[in-house]
């Protein structure tokens, strides 16, 4: 691994478990500057206070889902708008992935995932 | 109509009908009697449907099993949320006491660490399953509500419960934190004899 763990993340999931665990590992991997949002909507309000150099996004998410999040993000004119985002989701067919890589999505993890996955996702996407 | 019948003769109904209505186009009303005895067993079969939707108590499905089933299934997602809460409480007090290991058994600790986090990813995933079901349910009991305004079997506040016996009644398995009573509150009332 060779990037820059103080950057800004942002993990969005409905669960506050998974932000738990997923915040826990970024621990492990180095990153702590990490925040938090429980939807595509809030995500979107953390996202106009602040650049982030990574975010972490389930798909499944009310009202607001992480594919529409992703397009919104896309979507904007601003400093995010070409933040490496990673989908963390049990959206496991073909055409989720297909519909998310479309909305220009960086990378994609299926749930259930492991440590080492989250790390090699993440290696990829910031190098 | 036996037990063994389908309940829901949709076919002979519809063969009913479509011989009344040849009858008459062809025959005129010389045969009124034929197309009575028809239309008879017609409404008898219509009956027949309503009483077996009723014996089947869809108002008590609907206003009783699939809202309890519902309520049991976001209780587990409840009790699955708080055991994986205090599973990582534990990884992280764990966690802080790290840095008083020693380099390489502090790296053993943090790589078990690790997989506790990642088993406990299952809750979320079985939250998600859960909420499918929970959809499921909504899905059929908006059609039994459909059914029943179709059919206009008998409401559900005057369909007669199958008698429980005192053991059954008694067997309700986990209750929700509102209406469980606590261990104090059992101690006190075996007490109480």
């Amino acid at each position: 691994m060779s990037f820059d763990t103080s950057m800004n993340v942002l993990i969005v999931d409905d669960y506050n478990t998974m932000l738990r665990i997923m915040r826990n590992l970024l621990s492990q991997i180095g990153f702590n500057n990490v925040d938090e949002a429980t939807d595509g909507e809030a995500a979107l309000e953390k996202m106009r206070q602040k650049t982030y150099g990574l975010v972490i996004s389930d798909w499944n998410m009310e009202p607001m889902t992480g594919l529409d999040l992703l397009k919104n993000v896309r979507a904007k004119e601003d400093g995010n708008k070409n933040v490496p985002f990673i989908m963390v989701t049990a959206e496991s067919k073909t055409e989720n992935v297909i519909a998310a890589r479309q909305a220009g999505v960086n990378n994609y993890i299926v749930k259930p995932f492991n440590a080492q996955t989250l790390k090699d996702k993440i290696s990829s996407v910031l190098n | 109509m036996s037990g063994s019948e389908p309940a829901y003769k949709k076919d002979q109904v519809v063969n009913v009908i479509n011989s009344v209505i040849q009858k008459m186009q062809s025959q005129g009303a010389g045969q009124a009697d034929q197309i009575f005895r028809e239309l008879t067993q017609l409404k008898t079969m219509i009956e027949e449907l309503r009483a077996d939707i009723s014996s089947a108590q869809p108002g008590e499905i609907k206003n009783t099993h699939i809202p309890s089933a519902t309520d049991e299934l976001e209780l587990v997602v409840q009790a699955t949320e708080e055991a994986t809460g205090s599973i990582m409480d534990s990884c992280e007090v764990i966690q802080q006491q790290m840095d008083q290991m020693e380099a390489s058994a502090a790296t053993i600790v943090e790589g078990e660490v690790t997989k506790i986090y990642e088993a406990c990813t299952f809750q979320d995933l079985t939250g998600q399953r859960i909420q499918k079901v929970v959809k499921t349910l909504a899905e059929i009991e908006s059609r039994i509500s459909n059914l029943l305004s179709l059919s206009g079997a008998v409401p559900a506040s005057s369909e007669s419960k199958p008698v429980q016996s005192e053991e059954e009644s008694l067997l309700n398995g986990p209750q929700s934190k509102d209406k469980a009573i606590s261990q104090d509150e059992i101690d006190r009332l075996l007490s109480e004899f």
